[in-house]
Formats: structure tokens, C-alpha cells, sequence
């Protein structure tokens, strides 16, 4: 912590090295943030790089707190900039593609060189199934439940994070659960096998 | 069972411990009456367990910035300056023409008024100029011919009354410039009248003396009252309308047509380079 708020008053001095060592610290979940939001790896990465050149420009703006929820906050904008660019233009694949524009099998950008190709396959199967059914949620409400039940943040952020009320952001992650429910519902097959039989295990 | 809306979001906040200490009781207490809403939620439950197994993907790249990223800032598009200017070069441009040809009609209302006067002035005083001028011509020229051939039978002394007669006559017609024929009718008429008068004395002195006497004469003839009460006509003829309306001289392109120049050209700079951003942009 002493290292991040130093790192801040560095950068405020103009020091980009320490910056960087923000950067460092933040670009995954911020990345994931943009991805689990725009639906698109490309996509996300531009709106990962915008993002961090804004919070160096806004930093003066930072005026303590979670610097993290800061981030978030300033990449939720970035999405939300992206989203609106994406609705006037050509539609782009919610699923990932190669060049030749075949869609892929297997999502490699998910892999992780230490797991066994099984491992791979569901894990790779299970974020195939929540981005498709993240996608199918309004704007709003897929904010909600990535901030939520994704970054695992508490209400009170994610009201901060996105400027609604309390309530608003209560409502707008009950109806987004209660959708992918439904939607999560049609893919039981693509959900590991621990999944498929829980609502058996929490009738129980 | 049908559950609400709001038993949702109550389940939904109970899950994440969103509820007040109040609606956790009652919901505690609903939940062991009604199996329908322990089923909804344990499906939320259910749903939030696989989004918290939502696996992180990897970065595809570092975010790092670098001085490039950053040392320039951000350049605004110049586009809405040009646009800004030449609206305000637009508005200044048709303020100052609205100005110029208020400031036009208004003279223009000034000269109507008073040129008519001047030129009526000009116009009555340039025939009775011509007249006079004549008329003087007359009196200097043929009585004193016509007195020195009738009256010496020397041809040297009448070809040097002639001379004296000529080189007197030069004054009159650059005064009056070209004579009318109504004004040359009139100056025949007085010159008739004159030669009635002196053709009876006829000796080389008395020549002599009206010789000597034609400038006298001629400044007799200044006295009578038509000729002394007319400008001299060189200043009518010659002078501008704008100096007898009390009128300033135009000399060259005035500052208020150049302002205008320089604005409507400036408006149209920036306009144009307004659209030629906009073109690259989209």
C-alpha cells in the first residue's frame, strides 16, 4: 500500500516509470474488466490502453480512496465510449475469430500454459458461456454484474464506479442475474459438470 | 410459486448481505414459509457461484505507457477554431456592411438634397458666364477694330489698333471659355450699341485715346450688374460637385471597403478550412 501511494505521488510528479508500476499492477483486472464488457479481445485491449492514458492525464483528479474503483471507473467509461462506437459501426463477432474470420474452437487467449488440457477445455467452455450470456444483458446491467459478481466489488462501488443510486445498481443486478440464470440455463452442457447439477444439490 | 421483483432484488441483496438488519428478518422469516422463494434462491445463488468461476483471461500485451503515449497531449481538433472564426469574422463582416450602407444611404439622402441647388447654380451660371464673357469680348474687340479702320487711313496705325484690340480680346474667351449662341446674340446687340456711340468721333487721337481707354472699358463693362454678380466661371465649370455639396474628395479604395474585403475573404478562409478538417476527419 505504501508502494502504491507512492508510486501515485510520483506520478503526479510526472515520473511515467512509476506510473508504469501502476500499470503493472492493475492491467489485469482492468483488462478483464474491458473484456468481460465489450465482449471483444482487441477491442478491450484499446479500451485498456485509452484508459490508462486518461487515469495518467486525470490523475491530479484522484483525490484518494480505492485507486482501484478509481480504474475501474475510468475504464467503465472507456467501455462505455467503446460500446457507443461499436453500436454505429459494423457489428463485430462476439465470438473470437482467427484472420480468416473461422470462428475458434478453442479460445486460446484463455490458455493457461499450467493446466492439463481438460482443465483448458472447461475452463475455456465456462468463459465461452458466461461472455455469451453477458453479452445478451443491456449495457447497464452487464456493468452491474461484472463489477459485482466478477471484480467482486460491494454496492456501494459499484454506485460509485457507474453514478447510480444504491438502489438502481440493487434492482439492475437482480434482473441481470435472474437473465443469465435463464440464458446459463441453455448451455448446461458447456458448464462443467459440478454446474449442472446444482440447483438438484441446493433443492436439497 | 411466482416470485416478484422485488423478492428477487431482496434475494439477490440478501446474497451479497446488501439488506439492513430489518429486511434480513423478515426475509428470514418469508423464506421459511414459502419454499418458492428458497428455490429462486438458491437459482441466484447458483448463478452467482459460476460468474464468481468466470476465469480471468490473459493480457494479451503490457499497457505500459510510454512518453510518446503521453508527451503530447491531446491536440483538439482545429476545426471547431476555424469554425468559431469564421462565424465571428461572418458576423463582424455583415455588421460593418450593414454599417456602410447605412452610412451610404444616409449620404446618399444628403446629396439628393443638396445637389439639385448646385447643379441648378452651375447650370443658370454657366450660360450668364459665357454671356458675360462674350459680351466682354465684343466690347473689346469691335468697337476698337472697327473705331481704328474707320477712323485711320494709315493701315500701320489701323493694323496697330487691330494688334492693341487682339492682344486685349485674349483675356475674355479663357474666362468664358466656349460662348452660346444666345450670349454671342447678345454681345452682337451691346457691340451695335457701342458703335452707335463711338463711330462719330472719328480722328487718330481720339483712336488713340479709345485705345488706350478699352481696358477702362473693359472694366466698365465688369460694372454692369449681370456680369459682377456671376462667379468667376472657371471655379463653376471646373469644380467638383462633391466640393460645392460640401462633399470630402474620394482618393483611392475607402478603409471601410477594404475592412470589408478582409473580413468576407478571412470568413471564407476559415470556412473552408473548417469543411477540409471535417472532410479528413470523416
Amino acid at each position: 500500500m505504501i508502494d502504491l501511494n507512492e508510486n501515485i505521488t510520483r506520478s503526479l510528479a510526472g515520473d511515467l516509470d512509476a506510473f508504469n508500476q501502476l500499470v503493472l499492477q492493475f492491467q489485469s483486472q482492468v483488462y478483464n474488466q474491458a473484456y468481460r464488457i465489450i465482449g471483444e479481445p482487441d477491442a478491450a485491449a484499446d479500451a485498456t490502453q485509452e484508459a490508462f492514458i486518461s487515469a495518467y492525464r486525470k490523475l491530479h483528479t484522484y483525490r484518494g480512496g480505492s485507486f482501484k474503483s478509481w480504474l475501474l471507473r475510468i475504464v467503465s467509461n472507456a467501455c462505455y465510449d467503446e460500446y457507443r462506437r461499436r453500436k454505429r459501426q459494423p457489428v463485430v463477432p462476439l465470438i473470437p475469430e482467427n484472420q480468416q474470420g473461422e470462428e475458434l474452437e478453442t479460445a486460446s487467449w484463455l490458455e493457461d500454459p499450467g493446466e492439463s488440457p481438460e482443465q483448458s477445455a472447461e475452463r475455456s467452455e465456462l468463459s465461452r458461456a458466461i461472455q455469451i450470456c453477458l453479452d445478451r444483458l443491456e449495457f447497464d446491467f452487464r456493468m452491474m454484474v461484472v463489477l459485482v459478481d466478477i471484480q467482486g466489488m460491494d454496492y456501494a462501488s459499484a454506485a460509485d464506479i457507474t453514478n447510480n443510486p444504491l438502489g438502481t445498481v440493487k434492482s439492475r443486478l437482480a434482473r441481470a442475474r435472474k437473465s443469465l440464470q435463464e440464458c446459463l440455463r441453455g448451455f448446461q452442457e458447456l458448464l462443467p459438470g459440478r454446474f449442472r447439477h446444482l440447483d438438484e444439490v441446493a433443492t436439497e | 410459486m411466482k416470485v416478484s421483483n422485488k423478492d428477487w432484488t431482496q434475494l439477490s441483496a440478501y446474497l451479497d448481505g446488501e439488506l439492513n438488519p430489518r429486511e434480513m428478518s423478515r426475509l428470514k422469516t418469508r423464506l421459511e414459509h414459502r419454499p418458492g422463494l428458497r428455490a429462486a434462491l438458491n437459482e441466484i445463488k447458483r448463478t452467482k457461484q459460476i460468474l464468481s468461476l468466470t476465469p480471468r483471461v490473459g493480457i494479451p500485451r503490457n499497457f505500459t505507457l510510454t512518453p510518446a503515449m503521453v508527451g503530447k497531449p491531446h491536440r483538439r481538433s482545429p476545426e471547431r477554431g476555424y469554425r468559431l472564426a469564421a462565424a465571428a469574422l461572418s458576423f463582424l463582416f455583415v455588421a460593418v456592411a450593414v454599417v456602410d450602407l447605412g452610412s451610404g444611404m444616409l449620404k446618399g439622402g444628403m446629396l439628393a438634397a443638396s445637389a439639385p441647388k448646385s447643379e441648378e447654380i452651375a447650370l443658370e451660371a454657366l450660360p450668364e458666364a459665357a454671356a458675360d464673357a462674350a459680351v466682354a469680348e465684343e466690347v473689346s474687340e469691335e468697337p476698337a477694330v472697327r473705331e481704328a479702320e474707320e477712323a485711320l487711313p494709315n493701315e500701320e496705325t489701323a493694323d496697330q489698333a487691330v494688334g492693341i484690340a487682339a492682344e486685349e480680346e485674349s483675356g475674355a474667351p479663357e474666362a468664358a471659355g466656349q460662348p452660346s449662341e444666345e450670349s454671342v446674340a447678345t454681345a452682337e446687340t451691346f457691340a451695335e450699341q457701342e458703335e452707335v456711340k463711338t463711330a462719330p468721333e472719328g480722328t487718330e487721337q481720339v483712336a488713340e485715346e479709345q485705345v488706350s481707354e478699352e481696358p477702362q472699358n473693359r472694366g466698365d463693362s465688369a460694372s454692369v450688374p449681370a456680369y459682377t454678380a456671376v462667379p468667376e466661371p472657371e471655379q463653376i465649370s471646373n469644380t467638383p460637385a462633391g466640393e460645392t455639396g460640401q462633399l470630402p474628395p474620394r482618393r483611392g479604395v475607402p478603409w471601410i471597403r477594404i475592412l470589408e474585403i478582409s473580413l468576407g475573404l478571412g470568413a471564407a478562409g476559415f470556412a473552408s478550412a473548417a469543411w477540409s478538417k471535417r472532410r479528413k476527419v470523416s
